[in-house]
């Protein structure tokens, strides 16, 4: 029978108390290849044991034989090495002696964790640095176009929530059940006996949450994969036909077959990638490329508009100009006469790419229409 | 955490080598002889004793003088006798200081003030 355990094994106390309330019901833990914070458990006769918990030194996969017979000799077997980190030992004789006697000495057999712990810490904070520099690092070298990045890769809500959750729970419970070794460590280094047993059902909770969560971020990291790798763009009326959704778009060409793709993005609470396109022959043509942003917070689309200035600004030498019914539009053309312009309304912003010699801001009216019904709808 | 050397040994420390100074002893022995020796005041547990005699050998206190199928036996270093005895005399003054202070407060006359010895 598989079993919760209250998380990270240096909880000693509340392992230790779950154990003994298991065998108290008549289920006895044994070794097992059990992934995540489960225990593998057999059914015996419920009994009143002790299991300790107690470090293993460096290297140690088990204790060694002569250690076991001594143990054995004052009442204790030993039943397993749990992450390579604890073993664990059995005492089935109320009368025999505990398997630690000496607080002091007994906060000894921790020294090789909290050296660990403390390295971890550091090795912790030093990662965490070293991802705020590369972070500002990929800020600085973007030039301002990371927005538009964040803003345009597939990052769904749910998505976010389960690396955001994850981690959370991770960090949190680490933290937690270490200060939980930490205050035991004070304690017995004072020379005062720990508490051998300690509530462990929140714990256990925590477990399962943080396991589900795992599980969730993984399922999350397979799915972004594939989705990122196959992406399906659709002719407009399939979105109107099964989905009931209309795709907001302006045909450039009047030439060619409209395609769209819809983005999920946190930021966004609507997000279309539309292509305007044709094939002659062999030869395949890209009319016009446009991404349409309808962001989740208003006050974030000046910001938008100002990344995806700074990623197309400088190969269409873009320039300001204004008309009515928009909060903001730029527009300029590349040297080979491509043309760009960027659209900004309320919380919507609209980016234009076209492969046509008639300039874009032609068809100003047909998106400031658009822009409003869909500010209406 | 940097590894501290032992400066003050603990109680279970002090008869574990005290359990070695004459004789060479394995992990049941000394166990026993502490038993005996304390007339069970001093327990001993099998993790306590593990982690006093790794500790120990850590520091060149004891060291294993035989393996003998499942039996290892340890005997008691130049250092650990040094260690020992230095723990001793602090014993001896802890107890000195106790008895002075004692008889001090034996002296007292009720209400604080001291006897006169005229």
């Amino acid at each position: 029978m598989i079993k919760l355990m209250p998380g990270y094994v240096e909880d000693v106390a509340a392992w230790q108390a779950r154990l003994e309330d298991l065998a108290a019901k008549g289920w006895f833990y044994v070794p097992s290849w059990i992934l995540f914070r489960f225990a593998s458990f057999e059914r015996g006769r419920p009994k009143t044991v002790r299991y300790r918990l107690e470090p293993a030194a460096k290297k140690e996969g088990c204790p060694d034989w002569e250690r076991r017979e001594t143990y054995r000799a004052l009442g204790w077997e030993y039943v397993d090495t749990i992450g390579k980190t604890m073993h664990l030992w059995r005492c089935d004789d109320p009368e025999a002696p505990e398997l630690h006697t000496d607080p002091e000495t007994e906060a000894r057999a921790y020294d090789r964790f909290s050296r660990q712990e403390r390295i971890s810490r550091y090795l912790s904070w030093g990662i965490l640095a070293l991802f705020a520099g590369l972070l500002a690092f990929a800020l600085y070298v973007s030039g301002g176009t990371y927005f538009a990045y964040l803003v345009g890769s597939w990052q769904p809500l749910w998505y976010l929530a389960a690396g955001v959750s994850f981690f959370g729970t991770s960090f949190f419970m680490a933290r937690w059940q270490t200060r939980v070794l930490r205050r035991t460590l004070r304690t017995m280094r004072a020379g005062v006996e720990a508490p051998r047993r300690r509530p462990y059902r929140l714990a256990c909770g925590l477990a399962l949450v943080m396991d589900l969560l795992w599980v969730f971020y993984v399922i999350a990291l397979g799915y972004n994969g594939v989705h990122s790798s196959r992406r399906t763009f659709r002719p407009i009326s399939y979105y109107l036909t099964y989905y009931d959704e209309s795709v907001p778009y302006v045909e450039v060409s009047q030439d060619g077959e409209v395609v769209a793709s819809p983005q999920e993005n946190w930021l966004t609470s609507e997000q279309w990638w539309t292509i305007e396109d044709y094939t002659e022959g062999r030869r395949y043509y890209r009319y016009s490329e446009a991404l349409y942003y309808r962001l989740r917070f208003p006050s974030l689309a000046d910001d938008l508009a100002d990344s995806l200035l700074a990623q197309y600004g400088d190969d269409y030498a873009v320039t300001e100009t204004e008309y009515p019914g928009l909060d903001g539009v730029w527009t300029g053309a590349a040297v080979d006469g491509d043309q760009y312009m960027l659209l900004r309304l309320g919380d919507q912003v609209w980016s234009v790419e076209a492969d046509t010699d008639a300039p874009l801001a032609d068809l100003l009216p047909q998106y400031a229409a658009a822009m409003a019904e869909a500010r209406q709808g | 955490m940097a590894r501290e050397p032992l400066k003050v040994l603990t109680e279970s420390m002090f008869y574990v080598l005290l359990s070695l100074l004459r004789q060479e002893r394995c992990g049941t022995e000394i166990v026993q002889y502490v038993d005996d020796a304390t007339a069970g005041r001093v327990p001993l547990g099998p993790g306590t004793l593990y982690t006093i005699l790794a500790k120990f050998q850590e520091e060149g206190l004891i060291r294993e003088t035989a393996v003998e199928g499942r039996k290892r036996t340890y005997a008691i270093t130049d250092r650990g006798r040094a260690l020992f005895r230095q723990e001793l005399s602090r014993l001896r003054l802890c107890v000195g200081d106790g008895e002075r202070e004692e008889r001090a407060a034996e002296n007292l006359l009720p209400g604080g003030r001291e006897e006169d010895p005229s």
